[in-house]
């Protein structure tokens, strides 16, 4: 058991787990015909199956029944603040199962020039009583039973008295920021607490007004909303799912990472040295020291930011995303691609840091603004 | 498929409400068994069981012993007597009561009259006055009536204790129970309407002034504890078992006659733990030991509640919760453990490096010898050796072992260690101030100075012994170890120094708390030849290493780099010759290691304490606490127990510099030791506490107490009943020093001054000598007034008593004392007594100028009971009828007899008598002069040991 903990350690390490995701994603949710082509060919599109589900539950299943034989991992993962991002992770992929199965299905259908499964069901619908109401009440008592069950199961996580001069180690946000609270790692956080949340709420606000494409309205399905579909779930499972995962099983004291089967070590060290880009430039590149001026100072910086989001949008729009261009005209396309670039800043600051040990592409501590 | 009008099929989606509806339903009772189902309610349907078994035997008892008692046998007899009697006049009372019924006939007719006609009001009051004045036939029922009514309380009177068992058990038990009150007992339990008045409900008491501290708000007490700890406070379950057992000690706690009533105190004040909780690990109990963890883990599932920062003490560490309220106080009665355990944290002087409030301006702070003047004391090489290893040359030594404390050092550490103390030894001994040591008159002879060392009082502070046994510590021993254990002192110092020490301590040590016992210079050679003769050739013979230079280079360059770059560190370093270096090293190790918490060191005569401050320590967070790469289980309790017994076992495994590392000494505390010195640890918390009450008397007796402990009194006296250890080492107690209980009523406070700044001979034929302390005039007064306050006697002035000479009571009182013969044992100024020397007793004319009279009075009542053990009789008090017979007046003259019966006036008169006894006041030269010429023989029994020189007596003062 010890070799399959180890290899789970090394797996969950920040940096491989998220390039992993990152980069085996279009594989599962194929965006163009190249991805298409080996999702089908390595079998992928088997997870939307039947045989998929039951495959992948067991498979998770069987990973915390391994974890909770382990006393390290036990104790993060039975803590009742925990238990339901454990829930979560089972959810999220039956709900994902759920919509993608249906979707697989029309598009064989769609494929053969039929009309999707829904198509097929009753034009009156269905009738308030007994069949919405009376579902809706049963499912209420449902859900009374699983929260009693719950209750008596598990007791509240209460900790000890607050005490404004100890600050808990970690100290975790609820389980619903923690993906705020990881980007807090990266960004400054006037950004991460407040600019990025806020370009999120509107982000998904807009997505009606962006994604205009009539195809599969009414019903589930992938092939004609590629882009679309793996957009969002990007953004959703990799940018938000993940780093709540993250944030809930594998970050332990003082934010360090810890593997599942690790030992939570309070002296747990990791070099921590992150410099600015202007540092890079001056100190390192061109080996004198940090103009006083601050804009000559973070020119840099400025240079790099602008250029992100001034120069990738006409790029864009010439070539991978010339269709969507045309599709939405100017503005919708600006708000698009601006949306778009807000959601890759995370990981590509991710791998700056990771990489170049980068802290801020601008630093001007002075006006307190650091991007 | 065919479209039907439902989507779902209505019979499935029936069922599947059904069966989710009976889910929902077991669920919801699940959910109140669970809610009801609370152990804490098991506890108290056992301990009903166990309540009305207990209460039926004692009624039971009750029953047996009221019928066998003889007043309710008498009573029930009379009863019964005057039941008949009333009985057989049966036929008489008959009459009388017609005759009654008759005029209260008339009676009800004059007052309805009375009603009707206003105007005929004064007739009828009158015929009525004149009918009841008239009304005397009824007198002997009235009688017989009474009589029965006595005896009918008296009865009832003894029922009543029966029936008050009675009572409880028709509310507890349900056998004894009625038929409503049964039905109301099935019922009050049943979930829901147990809101009302339930028998088994949560107990709690509420202190709103002692709280818990929650951070941002102080949160009241509440202590649950009694809702399973049902018979704590109620005598009778001592044997029961757990929860409900009665605690061990209701004299001083809980009762509510105790100090510390249950209502005002709670639990958790004093045991800690979580108050509010009522299951066996929400109370945050805590185990006392392994095997008991594993009992409780097995039969409780206990595990540690992580978030509860204040679990309760373990039973070995209950009595730290005692300081929160009593820190001011030196001696903490009934808390034996944490008395031992503070005593030796002041003892290892652990104040020295680490504040603790309580003990500022109270104990002296540095509690090792001054070291300024070391070079006239020893010689370097013993110096070296002692550093290295204080314990191989004095056993019980409480200087610490500094440098073989760690058990990982390596060679290189061992080496480095090895020169640090040569460093240390090199500045001690460069900066030794020099000291003129008087030249010996003549040399010793250590024969005598045993002697004298027996029986001076020596052995009242100090041991001699070179192999100590290893017995746990108390109180008495702790106070017998007051200052160094004696031994091996040939191979540390010279006789002459010793003499020189023994003349007058504070002459080399102004802070010492070695008093000076007078000594003659004779006497002071002997004893220094006495304890010279003793030596510690194994520790002599250990090896000395030589200074390195290397290594010392090293040292020197680790210091200069902390506060300097490398490159001035480097310059600095060659500056330096050999010399140089090593006081240099020495300076920055003893400033480093904080030799100066306990030494007078020249050059750091104002340095600080290097440790940290330890109020509040034992309510530090447990994060703030380092456990570093240690398997050390994680509770404040396993730290602070490590961090005493093995003080640097924290740096396991770390890498850090020679002098970045943990520095507390080892002082190779025993465990039963460090378990009594974490238990004061703990008590030094931030815990709330009941301010105690702060009136003058209080801190007076506390001021008292202090200078008592610091200066080890109770090692020769018995003070409130405890000390006086020394006294075992004496063939008698009145050869002993005396015990001082009494001491504030009975001596005059202006005397008592006098008599500690020169003490004087008050008991003749005692050797052992008060020393001369010179605490000073202010410490002295707050010594007198702690001895006032202590016995309620607080007129700091009183007028000097005048004898009513003359007077009959004076005239009897003379009689008394002549019938008495007290000039048979005590001094009347220089007169002698008339009996042998060893039952000699205080001078009779200096009792005006020291005792008080009122407790003369009293001692002549009972001599016994204020001194038990003395040979002092009460005086022989005639009696009424003594006085009466025929030849009184011949044998006690008329004076006494005019007083007979009145033994107050003649104790009175005979202290009136004594008091008008004239004579020298202060006859110690007198009294020295006699036992110079014929010795203290009777002190070794019948052995005679008075073989020396009357020459060698000189010079002498022998004090009380």
């Amino acid at each position: 058991m010890e070799p399959f903990k180890n290899f789970i350690d090394v797996l969950t390490q920040p940096t491989l787990m998220l390039t992993l995701a990152m980069f085996t994603f279009p594989f599962f949710f194929p965006m163009n015909d190249w991805f298409d082509k080996w999702n089908r060919r390595l079998r992928l599109n088997l997870l939307w199956t039947k045989a998929g589900l039951i495959a992948v539950i067991i498979g998770l299943t069987l990973f915390f029944v391994v974890g909770v034989q382990d006393a390290e991992f036990r104790l993060i993962m039975l803590k009742p603040d925990n238990v339901p991002i454990v829930g979560l992770i089972f959810l999220v992929y039956f709900f994902m199962w759920v919509s993608m199965k249906q979707a697989s299905d029309n598009d064989k259908l769609l494929s053969t020039g039929e009309k999707p499964n829904e198509y097929h069901d009753p034009d009156e619908k269905v009738l308030v009583w007994p069949d919405l109401v009376y579902v809706e009440f049963i499912s209420l008592i449902l859900c009374m039973c699983l929260l009693l069950v719950w209750s008596i199961g598990l007791d509240a996580p209460l900790e000890e008295p607050a005490n404004p001069a100890a600050t808990p180690n970690p100290s975790k946000a609820p389980w619903y920021f923690l993906g705020l609270q990881e980007m807090l790692v990266y960004f400054d956080p006037w950004l991460a607490g407040v600019v990025f949340p806020t370009i999120i709420i509107f982000g998904l606000m807009a997505i009606p007004y962006l994604d205009k494409n009539p195809e599969g309205s009414g019903y589930y399905q992938f092939k004609n909303r590629r882009l679309a579909i793996s957009i969002y779930m990007f953004g959703w499972i990799i940018l938000w799912v993940l780093l709540i995962i993250i944030g809930t099983f594998l970050r332990g004291p003082n934010w360090n990472f810890f593997g599942p089967f690790e030992y939570w070590d309070i002296h747990k060290l990791e070099p921590l040295t992150n410099i600015n880009l202007s540092e890079i430039i001056y100190i390192k590149l061109f080996n004198t020291g940090l103009p006083s001026n601050i804009l000559v100072r973070e020119i840099f910086g400025f240079i790099v930011v602008f250029g992100y989001f001034l120069v990738f949008p006409p790029l864009l729009a010439k070539t991978v995303l010339k269709r969507i261009y045309l599709q939405l005209g100017n503005f919708g396309y600006g708000v698009f691609v601006f949306l778009l670039l807000c959601m890759l800043s995370l990981p590509i600051k991710m791998y700056l840091r990771w990489i170049f040990n980068l802290k801020y592409l601008i630093a001007i501590p002075e006006y307190f603004f650091n991007i | 498929m065919e479209r039907q009008e439902r989507h779902y099929n209505i019979l499935s989606l029936n069922k599947l409400f059904g069966i989710s509806s009976i889910f929902f339903l077991v669920l919801l009772i699940w959910t109140f068994a669970d809610d009801y189902d609370r152990t804490w309610k098991d506890y108290q349907r056992e301990f009903r069981r166990m309540d009305t078994e207990l209460t039926a035997e004692l009624r039971t008892a009750e029953q047996a012993r009221v019928a066998e008692t003889a007043d309710y046998k008498e009573a029930s007899d009379k009863l019964a007597k005057a039941t008949a009697a009333l009985e057989s006049q049966a036929e008489d009372l008959k009459v009388l009561e017609e005759q009654r019924k008759k005029i209260d006939a008339e009676y009800y007719k004059v007052q309805q009259e009375q009603a009707f006609a206003k105007s005929l009001y004064d007739v009828a009051k009158y015929e009525y006055e004149a009918a009841v004045s008239h009304y005397d036939g009824p007198a002997e029922k009235q009688k017989r009536e009474m009589e029965v009514d006595e005896a009918k309380k008296t009865v009832s009177a003894l029922e009543r204790q029966i029936e008050v068992y009675s009572r409880k058990l028709t509310t507890i038990d349900i056998g004894s129970m009625t038929i409503g009150n049964r039905m109301a007992n099935a019922v009050r339990d049943l979930p829901v309407i147990d809101f009302m008045n339930p028998y088994l409900k949560i107990d709690q008491i509420i202190i709103p002034d002692i709280t818990d501290d929650m951070n941002i708000v102080q949160m009241p007490k509440v202590d649950r504890c009694t809702t399973c700890h049902l018979g704590i406070d109620k005598p009778g379950f001592e044997d029961a078992p757990q929860p409900y057992t009665t605690h061990p000690n209701l004299d001083l706690f809980l009762a509510s006659a105790s100090s510390h009533p249950m209502e005002d105190f709670g639990c958790t004040s004093c045991h800690a733990g979580r108050g509010r909780g009522t299951d066996f690990v929400t109370a945050a109990h805590t185990p006392s030991s392994h095997e008991q963890e594993e009992e409780w883990v097995e039969k409780y599932h206990w595990h540690e509640m992580h978030h509860w920062e204040t679990p309760m003490y373990p039973t070995q560490y209950t009595e730290a919760g005692c300081l929160k309220c009593h820190s001011s106080e030196p001696f903490i009665p009934g808390a034996d453990d944490l008395n031992i355990g503070l005593t030796l944290f002041e003892k290892a002087s652990c104040n020295g490096c680490h504040l603790v409030e309580r003990y500022e301006g109270k104990l002296v702070q540095r509690a090792g010898p001054n070291l300024s003047h070391l070079a006239s004391k020893t010689t370097r090489e013993w110096a070296y050796r002692w550093i290295d290893a204080p314990r191989d040359f004095r056993q019980n030594t409480w200087m610490p072992h500094f440098f073989d404390a760690v058990e990982w050092d390596d060679e290189e550490d061992q080496a480095r260690a090895d020169q640090e103390i040569h460093a240390i030894v090199d500045y001690l001994f460069d900066k030794s101030a020099g000291f003129d040591l008087e030249a010996m008159p003549r040399l010793g002879n250590a024969e005598r100075g045993e002697y004298l060392f027996n029986n001076l009082g020596c052995e009242g502070c100090h041991k001699l012994e070179l192999e100590l046994e290893q017995t746990p510590y108390t109180l008495a021993s702790l106070r017998q170890e007051h200052g160094p254990n004696l031994t091996g002192l040939g191979s540390k110092t010279t006789q002459e120094w010793l003499f020189n020490w023994l003349k007058d301590p504070k002459k080399y040590h102004p802070e010492t708390r070695m008093p000076d016992l007078r000594l003659s210079d004779v006497e002071a050679a002997d004893l220094a030849s006495y304890l010279h003769s003793f030596s510690n050739d194994p520790f002599m013979a250990s090896s000395v290493p030589s200074v390195d230079e290397g290594v010392q280079l090293d040292i020197a360059f680790q210091f200069l780099i902390k506060t300097n770059s490398d490159k001035v560190a480097k310059e600095t370093l060659t500056s330096m010759d050999l010399a140089e270096m090593l006081d240099y090293n020495g300076e920055k190790l003893l400033q480093h290691y904080g030799c100066t918490g306990c030494h007078l060191i020249p050059g750091f005569e104002n340095a600080k304490r290097i440790g940290v401050a330890l109020d509040g320590e034992g309510s530090k967070p447990l994060n703030k606490l380092d456990f570093g790469y240690t398997s050390i289980p994680h509770t404040k309790i396993d730290w602070f127990t490590h961090k005493v017994k093995d003080p640097r076992v924290f740096d396991l495994n770390k890498v850090t510099g020679p002098y970045d590392r943990l520095k507390m000494p080892d002082f190779g505390f025993t465990d039963g030791e460090v378990e009594k010195i974490v238990t004061v640890i703990m008590a030094l918390n931030n815990d709330d506490g009941r301010e105690k009450p702060v009136s003058a008397s209080r801190s007076f007796v506390e001021e008292g107490q202090w200078i008592i402990k610091d200066n080890n009194c109770m090692g020769c006296h018995l003070i409130e009943d405890r000390g006086g250890d020394i006294v075992v080492n004496f063939t008698a107690p009145e050869y002993a020093p005396p015990n001082l209980n009494t001491e504030g009523e009975k001596v005059q406070p202006h005397w008592l001054l006098d008599f500690f700044e020169k003490p004087i001979t008050i008991r003749p034929n005692i050797l052992v000598r008060m020393p001369s302390f010179h605490l000073g005039e202010e410490k002295w007064n707050s010594l007198i007034k702690y001895f006032q306050y202590y016995d309620g006697q607080t007129t700091p002035y009183e007028g000097d008593f005048s004898p009513r000479e003359n007077s009959i009571a004076f005239r009897a009182g003379e009689k008394i004392h002549e019938m008495g013969a007290c000039n048979n044992c005590h001094y009347y100024g220089t007169t002698e007594p008339l009996q042998e020397p060893q039952t000699w007793a205080p001078n009779l004319a200096l009792t005006k100028e020291r005792l008080r009279p009122d407790w003369v009075d009293a001692w002549m009542n009972d001599p016994q009971s204020i001194m038990p053990g003395t040979k002092m009789p009460r005086p022989y008090i005639p009696t009424e009828e003594e006085l009466s017979t025929a030849d009184a007046s011949e044998v006690f003259g008329t004076d006494l007899m005019k007083l007979a019966g009145d033994e107050e006036t003649m104790i009175r008169g005979l202290t009136d008598y004594i008091y008008a006894i004239p004579g020298k006041i202060d006859i110690s030269a007198e009294i020295q002069a006699f036992f110079d010429e014929n010795g203290y023989g009777f002190l070794e029994g019948e052995e005679e040991t008075d073989d020396w020189d009357e020459e060698d007596w000189e010079e002498e003062e022998w004090q009380d």
